[in-house]
């Protein structure tokens, strides 16, 4: 990393948690008692514009319910009353087409939350990101293709489609400069091995778009191994990786998620203590522990839908902590249980290390990274 | 709960001096005298909290004051009332009592059944006789003695405390679940399973997600336990470090594995029925069709099963299966696909 990047990017936490952050979370945890997620991932529909190669939605189908205003206007404020701190609109969906993205967005950071979007940034036209930017504290595109063609065909969209994303991208870049605005802009490439000759250029174009970084991270899939993702694969993938690590420059950060890449699929821990600080909702509404569990398969595990019962009412209920506390069991087994390395795979390594003795989160000291409330 | 020892008594003794009638301390200490002697003092204490049906109490006694404190005497005096736990550091001492109403037979806790249960029979009580490869290890005046073989599984497990004490049930409990297990999971994991194991089907001791400290602090003493083996362990075998993170898969039972998948098919079939009928449900409800990777049941459900009920419902006959039939088995639905198909570049 460049010694020289501006703070807000030198702050960022790209691979890793910033969980240590939130003790009186740790500390509510450990006297078992309930307590409010930090971060809700979660997507304003299931449906989506594009078809990526990598898309892990893909299984993650379960029954569709439209989340509208009503829905995410009581969602917000039930979040904001029981102590979510931030709401990512990333998970099973594309959530900026939906009708209600942008009003979602600007009545959750009314309420006071910290509000991020993760999408391919098809529709996020220039009036669009006018009316959002402001509200953000990060909007991060997908895009794992540097180049016209092979774009389109690991996307899963026209050719044309790269054109207007790269124009969102410039438009983004520009606005906020222009305003000041704290927003933090990123690109992420969910590479597999196969997407490799992508890493380089992409990596350029990024220099060329001066977004505030490029993150590459390995790509999920199922206990089943749907997506074929061959993790042996990644291994030859390093000198290219770290070439692209190499074109970071004074406002521009390239990052590779090296833990996950490098775990190869595996899990150290066989408990599960994330979900309930970094809760994941589909964009049907379905309210599970994690995306890799919103398939109607994993029923057992699934809480209640956010369109039918209001979210406050699932979160006090007897069932989400059963769901939890099922995770946290010696009835549960991620490393059996679980597709290969989840959301929470992060927080779940530093929890686990936590209850083992073997690393204690003990209260971290200096200044608060950035994007605290995205843990 | 944790009490200043030297602020009770100067509070017991200032409320002598100044309040004539209704003179008491905290609720929970109302029966409570001091003494000048620590000791007997403590014990006051500690028999005062447990009249008040109070679970667990940690008293903190400062420098000067836990300087003539003779430890052996303060262990005889307050080992049988519960789960005794004392930390000597720099602030003086930490004196913590915890499964205090479990002495007592009026005072039942989600563990206190299967804790009678293991009273019958301290069949792990004792020490050893000296063989190989055993590590050894004291905390609170309780030890506890593993036999681990070269795969690293605790082969044999024994303890040393005072009998008659829910600590010695305790231990039992925990002796008879160590046989088997690697001594890394037993370590990493044993508490909570052994949290689990005796609270079987009963509500869970917190509202919030079960860790062994917060259920009963008697747990922490067997994590404490199980740890200071580990690390006994490490300093005596040339282990591996890196088989401490591969993760212990509970081996399948030889019953299960001998059966044909039809017959695991019918087994878990039968399980469900049962466990249906018991729930006053349909047993036609829901049924196996097949099994995938050894342990999983795919499970169909008939469309007038209530969709809201499903989930909970699943989660309870899973544990029901579990224990009529095999451990680890996991009721899953059939996955919904995508209407789109995965491409394939
Ligand atoms: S460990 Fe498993 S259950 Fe827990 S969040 Fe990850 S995928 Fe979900």
């Amino acid at each position: 990393m460049s010694a020289s990047l501006p703070e807000h990017v030198e702050k960022l936490i790209l691979d890793g948690t910033k969980i240590g952050w939130h003790q009186e979370r740790l500390a509510a945890w450990e006297r078992g008692e309930r307590f409010a997620p930090i971060t809700i991932d979660m997507a304003l529909t299931r449906a989506c514009n594009y078809a990526c190669h990598f898309c892990y939605a893909m299984l993650q189908e379960n029954d569709r319910q439209p989340i509208d205003k009503k829905a995410i206007t009581e969602f917000l404020d039930d979040c904001a009353e029981i102590g979510v701190k931030g709401i990512s609109l990333v998970s099973d969906g594309e959530s900026t087409i939906s009708p209600v993205f942008i009003d979602a967005i600007q009545h959750g950071a009314r309420v006071g939350l910290s509000m991020a979007v993760g999408t391919n940034a098809f529709v996020l036209n220039r009036r669009k990101l006018e009316e959002i930017l402001p509200h953000l504290t990060y909007l991060r595109v997908n895009i794992s293709g540097g180049e016209r063609s092979r774009y389109a065909q690991i996307m899963g969209a026209k050719e044309s489609a790269f054109d207007r994303v790269c124009q969102n991208i410039t438009d983004m870049v520009e606005i906020k400069k222009r305003d000041n605005l704290p927003v933090t802009i990123g690109l992420q490439m969910v590479l597999m091995p196969e997407y490799e000759d992508q890493i380089l250029p992409l990596a350029r174009l990024g220099q060329k778009l001066r977004p505030d970084y490029l993150v590459i991270k390995h790509c999920s899939d199922n206990e089943e191994g749907d997506l074929g993702v061959d993790y042996s694969g990644y291994d030859r993938l390093h000198d290219t990786l770290r070439a692209a690590e190499a074109l970071s420059d004074d406002e521009y950060r390239v990052s590779v998620k090296w833990s996950k890449i490098l775990a190869e699929g595996k899990r150290s821990y066989q408990r599960c203590y994330g979900a309930p600080f970094l809760l994941q909702i589909s964009g049907s509404g379905l309210v599970a522990p994690c995306g890799m569990l919103f398939n109607d398969r994993y029923k057992k595990f699934h809480v209640g839908n956010i369109v039918e019962t209001r979210f406050r009412e699932l979160f006090h209920s007897d069932r989400y902590w059963e769901v939890m506390n099922y995770l946290a069991s010696p009835s549960f087994n991620a490393q059996k249980m679980c597709g290969s390395l989840c959301l929470q795979h992060k927080v779940n390594e530093a929890l686990d290390a936590h209850r083992k003795g073997r690393l204690p989160i003990v209260p971290p000291s200096g200044n608060p990274p950035a994007h605290l409330n995205f843990v | 709960m944790l009490l200043d020892y030297q602020h009770l008594v100067e509070d017991y003794e200032r409320s002598l001096f100044h309040v004539l009638r209704g003179q008491r301390t905290l609720d929970l200490l109302e029966t409570w005298v001091p003494d000048p002697d620590v000791v007997r003092s403590l014990l006051n204490l500690f028999e005062a909290a447990q009249g008040a049906e109070c679970d667990s109490l940690s008293v903190q006694l400062s420098p000067p004051i836990a300087l003539g404190v003779d430890e052996p005497a303060l262990h005889s005096a307050l080992a049988d009332l519960g789960v005794l736990h004392i930390e000597r550091s720099s602030n003086g001492l930490v004196v913590s009592l915890s499964g205090l109403g479990k002495t007592g037979h009026n005072l039942p806790s989600v563990y206190d059944d299967s804790l009678t249960r293991f009273g019958k029979n301290l069949a792990h009580a004792g020490a050893p006789a000296p063989i190989e490869n055993t590590v050894q290890v004291t905390v609170d005046s309780c030890t506890l003695y593993l036999s681990i073989n070269e795969q690293q599984v605790i082969e044999r497990a024994r303890f040393e405390c005072p009998r008659n004490s829910t600590t010695a049930r305790l231990l039992e409990a925990l002796a008879d679940l160590c046989e088997g297990l690697p001594i890394y999971e037993a370590a990493d994991h044993g508490a909570i399973r052994l949290e689990a194991r005796l609270r079987g089907d009963k509500p869970a001791p917190v509202s919030g997600i079960v860790l062994p400290e917060n259920s009963d602090p008697m747990f922490g003493l067997v994590q404490r336990l199980l740890r200071g083996a580990l690390s006994a362990f490490q300093q005596i075998a040339d282990h591996q470090p890196a088989a401490s993170h591969a993760g212990f898969i509970e081996p399948l039972s030889p019953l299960w594995l001998s059966l044909s998948q039809e017959e695991q098919l019918r087994a878990v079939n039968a399980a469900l029925a049962a466990a249906l009928c018991a729930l006053g449900r349909d047993p036609q409800a829901l049924c196996a069709i097949h099994i995938e990777h050894e342990t999983r049941a795919v499970v169909q459900v008939a469309p007038e099963l209530p969709t809201k009920q499903l989930p909970a419902l699943l989660m309870r006959l899973e544990t029901e299966v579990r224990k009529r039939v095999e451990p680890t088995i996991e009721l899953l639905l059939a996955e919904v696909q995508d209407n789109n198909k995965v491409r394939r570049l």
